[in-house]
Parts: structure tokens; sequence; C-alpha cells
């Protein structure tokens, strides 16, 4: 069984895929004590190595949970556990139990449950309507800046409706800030990156309802 | 010592880039395509950013979203790795003007020795022996022809900004150089962005020799002995030996001394090769020069015992050579064979898809640098090599024998390799006898009945 984290995008797009977010660029990286998977080549039998390691595959799952739209994520096995849950208020929660490491590989289960809608029920309205989800994605490597100026209000904030030509954001790189129009018409949902946070190419940077 | 590193590659030089590093205490920042997110310079770098997408040109060619990646990530220096920006002087002196260490030569020796025409007439002037051609570029086919009647067939065109095989054209009589000089000026002009060409006498049947050396910020040089690459198909390089079967101490120490003396007279930095055309005779000729680490460099490492990338680091870092450097000698024999995904047997079509399963080999005497792994999904968008597989042995004999069981037990399933072929060289006599020239594949390839191409 292939149970890396990742096994997610393997099911969905018949690759494995791994995905960097922001964070994990900082000299002070936390620690969080998880496992990760090793598939063995040649029997397909997957074991469990546990090691202390930094956000970056913590992150991948965020990113990969973000462009699908799903809000928990969940790992169990007999020695460990993590889950990452998306907060209603929009920030990612992790929690790992480690236990004692055993050193033979044991079944794992995954659960991943995916986002509810979150347009509101107006009156009469029996079944609400989901209007798909897309995102904007980042066009260059920099940092992101949600306002023109550390003073002014922010380009755009959830709820707000933007058209293809509309500045959602700045993307700043060797001292230049390059304005970034958000390319799809819609309502944004979601602001998915810090203020002043390092951004990569095609990072999610605003979740957007189509109308 | 740099505190970290963004390595500005991918596929196998990126792994070894990074390997370096780990041994060294650095850590790495690596970068990649959003096709290259599986790959393993991605999953065992510290850190790693996306610069783009697939093609190269949109990715690992981007100067701005390298250095941005760079500035994100606080690094001290770059690695270039081969290929992509390594010779790229403009990409050097934007480093440079970002307070970031390009690992390699100063920008100057790059754009010195990337001009071919310009590299030849450094090499003259600083006393090495050059294919005899032109002083320089030939301006139009009149100028040629001229300059083949005093020449005399056969003669090679060739693009001052070509090189690593490419841009280059026999012409054996005045119609086919008439032909060849216009086409090859296009050629140039759209692959380089530089259509000048030269002109250089085309020895027949040699050996292509390549000297490795390494040259520190203080001013010392040294050569790491010769790499036999003779071994080509359409000028790509298949298997590469060190030392070469045809070299004596006293040629070694001719083209050694030749190779140093090229490095101090553009003040060289970092690991680079020369390259030299040898005749049957003994004569050895000037060709180019790479000023970057090589795909080969294996080979060296092997011999001498010697790490050709921690070393690059080490001298960027400003670190001086070991005194021990002064006399080194090849010790044993190792023998190193490109893996290509593509197909042997239909003209070498490319092979891009799904690694089913893998069973690499292992054992005394057995090197495997790749970047590949079963599952690994090898992406249409880069050159077709997956790995290089290197053996070891006291002698070449024993070389061969460790390469040939290693190849047995190779196994890879869901794409095509160069595999076979590779196996099919090694049993043949006169690679056995190591007489063999560059038209020893061409020759090879045309006398097997499996490689003729089938009738349509």
């Amino acid at each position: 069984m292939r149970s890396l984290p990742l096994a997610l995008t393997s099911k969905l797009d018949g690759g494995s895929k791994q995905a960097h977010t922001e964070g994990g660029l900082s000299r002070n990286r936390e620690k969080v004590l998880a496992c990760s998977f090793r598939v063995d080549p040649i029997t397909g039998l997957s074991s469990v190595l546990p090691h202390a390691m930094d956000l970056k595959e913590i992150k991948a799952v965020i990113d990969l949970m973000t462009r699908h739209g799903l809000s928990e994520f969940e790992l169990e096995r007999a020695d460990f556990k993590i889950r990452i849950k998306r907060a209603p208020g929009g920030e990612w929660v992790t929690s790992a139990t480690p236990a004692v490491p055993s050193a033979a590989p044991a079944p794992v289960s995954l659960a991943v449950v995916p986002a509810l809608p979150t347009t509101p029920l107006k009156e009469g309205q029996t079944t609400p309507a989901v209007a798909p989800i897309k995102h904007i994605f980042s066009p260059m490597v920099g940092t992101f800046y949600s306002a023109p100026t550390p003073e002014s209000p922010s380009y755009v904030k959830v709820g707000d409706e933007v058209k293809e030509d509309t500045v959602v954001c700045i993307i700043e790189a060797m001292k230049v800030m390059n304005e970034i129009k958000a390319e799809i018409a819609g309502v944004i949902v979601e602001v998915l990156v810090q203020n002043g946070r390092p951004v990569e190419f095609d990072k999610p940077l605003f979740s957007v309802r189509s109308l | 010592m740099f505190d970290k590193i963004l390595v500005a590659n991918r596929g196998e030089i990126a792994v070894r880039i990074i390997r370096a590093c780990r041994e060294l205490g650095i850590k790495t920042l690596a970068v990649h395509s959003t096709a290259d997110e599986s790959s393993l310079h991605v999953k065992l770098a510290d850190e790693a950013v996306c610069i783009g997408k697939g093609p190269s040109v949109d990715s690992y060619l981007k100067i701005d979203r390298l250095i941005a990646a760079a500035e994100l990530g606080d690094v001290d220096a770059i690695h270039p790795g081969y290929g992509f920006l390594s010779e790229n002087a403009h990409f050097a002196e934007v480093c440079e003007s970002c307070k970031i260490k390009f690992i390699g030569p100063p920008a100057d020796a790059i754009r010195k020795m990337g001009d071919k025409a310009v590299a030849r007439e450094t090499a003259r002037k600083a006393g090495l022996p050059i294919t005899p051609g032109s002083n320089g570029i030939v301006e139009n086919d009149q100028a040629a022809l001229k300059l083949a009647h005093q020449l005399g067939y056969p003669l090679m065109i060739k693009a001052v900004a070509g090189g690593g095989g490419r841009g280059m054209r026999p012409v054996h009589n005045d119609v086919s150089l008439m032909q060849n000089f216009h086409a090859a000026r296009t050629e140039a002009e759209k692959a380089f962005g530089n259509g000048a060409l030269y002109l250089e006498k085309l020895i027949e049947n040699p050996h292509h020799i390549e000297f490795q050396i390494l040259a520190d910020q203080h001013g010392r040089v040294i050569h790491l002995g010769e790499r036999d690459c003779s071994i080509q198909r359409r000028n790509q390089k298949l298997i590469e030996e060190c030392p070469s079967p045809i070299m004596t101490p006293a040629l070694r120490k001719a083209m050694g001394r030749a190779a140093v003396r090229l490095a101090q007279a553009v003040a060289y930095e970092g690991a680079g090769t020369m390259e030299f055309l040898v005749d049957d005779k003994g004569g050895f000729y000037f060709m180019e020069m790479n000023t970057r680490i090589q795909v080969e460099h294996p080979v060296t490492e092997e011999v001498y015992g010697i790490d050709l990338v921690k070393q690059q680091i080490l001298v960027a870092a400003g670190q001086r050579l070991p005194r021990e450097y002064d006399d080194l000698q090849p010790r044993g024999h190792a023998i190193e064979m490109r893996i290509n995904a593509e197909d042997p047997f239909r003209d070498f079509r490319p092979s891009p898809g799904k690694i089913e399963f893998m069973y690499t080999p292992g054992g005394l005497g057995i090197r495997l640098d790749s970047h590949v792994y079963p599952g690994y999904v090898i992406p249409p968008f880069y050159d077709s090599m997956i790995g290089k597989l290197i053996a070891y042995g006291e002698d070449r004999s024993v070389a061969m024998q460790r390469m040939a069981r290693a190849l047995h037990e190779f196994d890879i399933r869901g794409i095509h390799t160069t595999i076979p072929l590779g196996q099919m060289i090694l049993s043949d006599p006169d690679y056995r006898r190591g007489r063999y020239s560059t038209q020893f594949v061409e020759q090879f390839l045309a006398q097997q009945k499996s490689f003729l191409p089938r009738g349509h």
C-alpha cells in the first residue's frame, strides 16, 4: 500500500505530486515530530520512518487540500496520529501524537473530508447551490503583500467582488513591486497567504467563487 | 563557509550537488518547475521553491525567478550545475551584483571560453597547439572557400557560440562547403542567437580526450588527468573512461601542463575541463574549454579519489587547494555509461513516461548517479538522461567486467533505455582492446542489423 500523505493526489491525478507552500524558508523552522512513509520499491510494502521533520510535508498536504477544496485530513497508525484541519476562521490546525516508533510496518487508515459549500442558505431555498471555487495562483516568485503600502487597507478582502483586471495583491521581487491582477471574475472566498510571506510560482493566493 | 546554497539545476546533477552540500553541512534550496514537483532533488533538499512551468525557458532559465528564490531563501551561493545557466556570463554577473557567490569561474573567463573562436585564440596565445583552422570568424562563403584551399579538406564548420557538440558540420569538398556554410549560419542564428562561424581542419579518427582542472582563488591550478570520451553518437557522449586507453605518462604530462597553462591565462577559478582531439600519432590539439562541472566527472573522482563537487564549493568559499593535490596519480580504472530514456532500436526515440519497476545494480566498484525511482514519471521537457552508471576496478579489464555485470542486473521497466546498446558496445572486441575513435559508434550502429532503419 502506498501511504504517503501525498497519496491524496496520486488518487486524483494519477501521479505523485509534491507541492511546496510558503514558509519553510525562514531560518527559524518549527520542528514537528511526525512520521512519513517509504514504499519499498521491490515489495511494495510500506514502512514507517519516524523522524523530526520541518513543516515541508505538512504544508504540502495543506496546499493540496486547498487546491482540491478539502477541509480535514487525518492519518492514524498504531503508533502515530496526525490531523490537519481548517478551522472556521480559515487558519490551519495541526495536531500530532507521536508514540514510540514501532519497527514493523502496520496498516494505515486515511480519512479525508471534503469542504462543505459555504453559500449561505436563503429563505425558501432547500438545496444550497454550489458555485465552483477557483484560485488565483502566483505568476512569480517573491514576497506577498496584501496592500499597496503598510498603512493602506488591503487591495481585497473576503466577500469582495473582483473582475479580471482587479489588482488583488503585490508580489515583490528584487525590490520591484509587481501588481498582480485577478485574471478571473468572482467573489473572494478566502485569502490564502499572510501579508509579508514568501510565495513560489503557482502558489494559490486567493480562493474565488465564480459568479 | 556557506550556510545555504541554491541549486540552480535539476535531475541527477542537482542530486549530486545536494549530496556534496549535505556532507559539508550546508543547507540546500532546490528550485523546480511544476513538472518537477516529484523530482528527487526536490525531496532531498532542505527547502524547495517552484519557479515556473515545465519548459526550461519558463523555469530553470528564468534568471529573475532564480534570484528571487535566492533572496527569499537568503542563500549565500548558487551552484549552477551543468547546462542551463552554468556557462551564462550574464547570470554569473547578476549573482555577483546581488552579492550571491556564483560557484564557478569569473564572468570574464566564462565569456572568453564561451566564444569558441576567442577560446581558440586565447589557447594559441597561451602556447597550446590548436587544430589548424581560421584565425577567428569566417565572414562569408568566399573567405571560407579561400581558407579551405589553404588548409585542405576535410574541414569542420563550427559555430562560435556552439560547443558541447552542437553547431558543427563536416565538409569534404567545395560543393559541400558552400552548401553547408549558409545552412550552418542560419542554424547557429536560431540555436545560439549568433550566426558567426569559424573553420577547423577535421581530424580523422581522433580520440576525444579532455583534462580536468581545479583552480582556487589564490592562483593555484592543478589537473586531475584525462577522460576519454570518444564513444559518442552525434557528438553526444555515451561512454566515458578514465584513464584513456591510449594515454602515456609523457603525453599526460604534456597535455596536463597545457591545460593548467590555459586556466592560468584566463585567471580561472573552480572546476573546468579542456577538451582536446588526439590523433593516432599522439599529436594533440585544443578544441574548447567547458567552464563548469561536467556530466562525466565521476570517472575522475573514482580514479583520483577526490570529490570534485565538494572542491568546487570549498574553492568558491575561498579555501586553498590542498598541498597534496600537486602530484596526484591515477589509481585504477573507471568507466561511465550514460543511461538515456531512449529506444536504441527505434532511432533513439525519446521514451518519457512512468518507471513501473526498477532494480538498480550494486556491489563492489559500482556507483549509480541518478534521480529516478520506481513510480517516477519522466517529464518530456528535458534531456533524456536518467542516470549514470559508473564501474571502477583496479584495471580496465576489471572495470569492464564490473560494468557488464552491473548492466546485466539493471532492470528498468515502463520505459526504454540505452542499456542494451551499452551492453553491446562493451562486448565489442575493438572497444575491449581500447581501439576506438569518435567514429566508433556510427560505424558500430551501421554494422549491427538490429539498428538498421526499419523499412517503411
